[in-house]
C-alpha cells in the first residue's frame, strides 16, 4: 500500500502489461495535436492505461485526468522518456512528480529528439532510399523505412522502458553528449548519400561521361550558391520539381 | 481498375497514408517515396508510383513536420501525384509527360493540404475541450473519444482532398490541350532535384562537404564500373 492508502501493486513501477499498452498508445501522442494544448490530449491517452489503479476513486480520476491532460509537447519519438518517467511517479504515489517531469523533460527532448529524429535521421533515411531507387532497385521505399524505423521504434521503447525504471534521470542518456556524436554521425552519412545521389542522378539517364561529370560540379555548385544566398526554400522546390520533371521527360521512364 | 474505383482507391490510400504524417505512428509511411510505391502499387502502376515518389521526395526532402510547423501534405499530394499520371493518357511522348504533370498536380495539391491541416489542427481545440470537460466530471472515455475523432477527422481529410483532387485534375487535364509543350524542358533543369537533395543534406561543416565530394565519387565509380 502506498501512503495515501492506494494498492500500487508492481513495486511502484508500471507493470509489464501497462507499459506495452503506453508504448503502443504513444504512437497516437499527436493525433489531436492543437495549438493550445499540443500534445496534451495525445499524452492523457497514452496515460491511460494507468487509470485502473484508482478504480473506484473518482476524485483521483479527475485529478489524474487534468494532470495529463495540461499542455505538453515534445518529440514525439522520445516523449516514451517523459511517459516512462510520469507513469513511474505515478504508479509510485507522487502525482506531483509525474508533473514535474513533465515540464522537466518536454523541451530538452523536443530539442535533442528534433536533431536527431526530424533534422538527421529522417533525411538520412529519405536520402537512402531515393539512392537505392536511383540505382535501380525498386525496394528504395522499403529502404527509407527500415533505415529510420529500427532506431525510432527502438528509441520508443528503450525510453519507456529506462523511463519507467530511473525517471526523468533515465532521459540523460538522449541529452548528453553520445546524442550529439549520433547527430554529427548520422549528418556526415546524409553528406555522403547526397553524394551518391548527385553521382546517380547526373549519371543515370545513360552511363557516366566526362560532359555529365561537368554537368553535375556545375549542379554542385549552383547547390552552393544557392545555400549561401539564403535562396528560399519554396523557389528551391519549384526548381527541383521542374528539374525532376525534366529528368523523366529526357529519361523516358 | 475503372477511373472511379481507382480514384476511391486512391482517396483511401490517401486517407491512411495521411494519418501517418504527424497524427498517427509516424512511421514514413507519408514520406513521397513510400506514399507513392504504394498508391502505384495498388492501382498496377508500381513504376509510375516509384518515378513520382522519388521525384517528389527530392522536392520535399526539406520539409520537416517539427512541432508547430506547417507543411505541404506530402502524402495526400503524391498519391494525387501518382493518380494523375496513371490515369492520363500516354501519347506519343511515353510517359513521361503524365508523370511531369502529375508532380505538378502533388505540389499544388500538398499546399491545399497544408492549409486543411491548419485548419483542422484549430478544430482540435474543441476536441481538448471536449476531453478537459469529460475529465471535470471523472469520465477518461473523454479522452478516447477525442483521440477517435481526431483521427478519423484526419483520415477523411486526406481521402476527401485525395478524391477531390483526382476526381477535378483528371478530367481537367484530359480535355486540355498540351501536347504542343511536351518535351520541352532542357537539360539544365537537372540542377533542380540534385539542389535539392544536396540542400536538404545540409553540408555546412568541412567534413560534411568531404563525405558529400566522397559519396559523389563512389556513385561515379560505381556508374562507371556498371554495378
Amino acid at each position: 500500500m502506498s501512503p495515501n492508502g492506494r494498492d500500487r501493486k508492481g513495486n511502484g513501477r508500471p507493470r509489464g502489461g501497462e507499459r506495452a499498452s503506453i508504448l503502443l498508445r504513444s504512437f497516437l501522442i499527436q493525433s489531436v495535436w492543437n495549438p493550445r494544448g499540443m500534445q496534451n490530449v495525445g499524452f492523457c491517452f497514452a496515460m491511460l492505461p494507468l487509470l485502473g489503479r484508482f478504480r473506484g476513486e473518482p476524485d483521483a480520476v479527475r485529478d489524474y485526468l487534468k494532470r495529463h491532460l495540461q499542455h505538453f509537447n515534445t518529440n514525439p519519438t522520445l516523449s516514451c522518456y517523459a511517459l516512462g518517467a510520469a507513469a513511474l511517479a505515478e504508479t509510485s504515489g507522487d502525482p506531483a512528480g509525474a508533473t514535474d517531469a513533465k515540464r522537466a523533460l518536454a523541451g530538452p527532448l523536443g530539442m535533442a529528439g528534433d536533431a536527431m529524429m526530424w533534422w538527421s535521421l529522417r533525411p538520412l533515411a529519405a536520402l537512402a532510399g531515393v539512392a537505392a531507387a536511383l540505382a535501380g532497385h525498386a525496394w528504395g521505399a522499403l529502404v527509407l523505412v527500415v533505415v529510420y524505423n529500427v532506431p525510432h521504434i527502438a528509441l520508443r521503447v528503450r525510453g519507456l522502458v529506462v523511463g519507467a525504471s530511473r525517471g526523468p534521470a533515465g532521459a540523460r542518456e538522449v541529452l548528453g553528449p553520445g546524442s550529439r556524436r549520433a547527430v554529427t554521425l548520422i549528418r556526415g552519412a546524409c553528406a555522403f548519400v547526397a553524394g551518391l545521389i548527385l553521382a546517380l542522378a547526373v549519371g543515370g539517364g545513360g552511363g557516366a561521361d566526362i560532359k555529365r561529370l561537368i554537368a553535375s560540379f556545375a549542379f554542385f555548385f549552383l547547390a552552393m550558391v544557392a545555400l549561401r544566398l539564403r535562396v528560399p526554400l519554396t523557389l528551391i522546390g519549384a526548381c527541383g520539381a521542374v528539374g525532376a520533371m525534366a529528368m523523366l521527360v529526357l529519361t523516358g521512364a | 481498375m475503372s477511373d472511379a474505383a481507382t480514384i476511391v482507391t486512391l482517396a483511401l490510400i490517401a486517407g491512411v497514408l495521411s494519418l501517418d504524417t504527424t497524427a498517427a505512428l509516424q512511421l514514413m509511411l507519408s514520406q513521397p517515396l513510400v506514399a507513392g510505391t504504394l498508391a502505384g502499387v495498388a492501382i498496377g502502376h508500381g513504376a509510375t508510383g516509384l518515378a513520382v515518389g522519388v521525384t517528389l521526395q527530392l522536392v520535399w526532402l526539406g520539409v520537416l513536420p517539427v512541432g508547430a510547423a506547417s507543411f505541404p501534405d506530402a502524402a495526400v499530394g503524391t498519391v494525387v501525384g501518382v493518380g494523375v499520371a496513371a490515369l492520363l493518357p500516354r501519347g506519343a511522348g511515353g510517359g513521361a509527360w503524365p508523370m511531369a504533370l502529375g508532380v505538378l498536380a502533388a505540389l499544388g495539391v500538398g499546399v491545399l493540404g497544408q492549409r486543411l491541416v491548419g485548419l483542422l489542427r484549430r478544430l482540435n481545440i474543441r476536441l481538448s475541450d471536449f476531453a478537459s470537460s469529460r475529465s471535470e466530471v471523472a469520465d477518461a472515455s473523454g479522452v478516447t473519444k477525442a483521440v477517435a475523432l481526431g483521427l478519423a477527422a484526419r483520415f477523411a481529410c486526406g481521402a476527401g482532398l485525395a478524391a477531390l483532387g483526382l476526381g477535378i485534375l483528371v478530367p481537367a487535364l484530359r480535355a486540355a490541350p498540351l501536347s504542343d509543350v511536351r518535351g520541352a524542358f532542357p537539360t539544365v533543369l537537372w540542377a533542380g532535384p540534385i539542389a535539392a537533395a544536396t540542400i536538404a543534406a545540409r553540408p555546412r561543416a568541412g567534413l560534411d562537404r568531404a563525405l558529400l565530394a566522397a559519396g559523389f565519387v563512389v556513385g561515379w565509380l560505381v556508374l562507371r564500373k556498371g554495378l
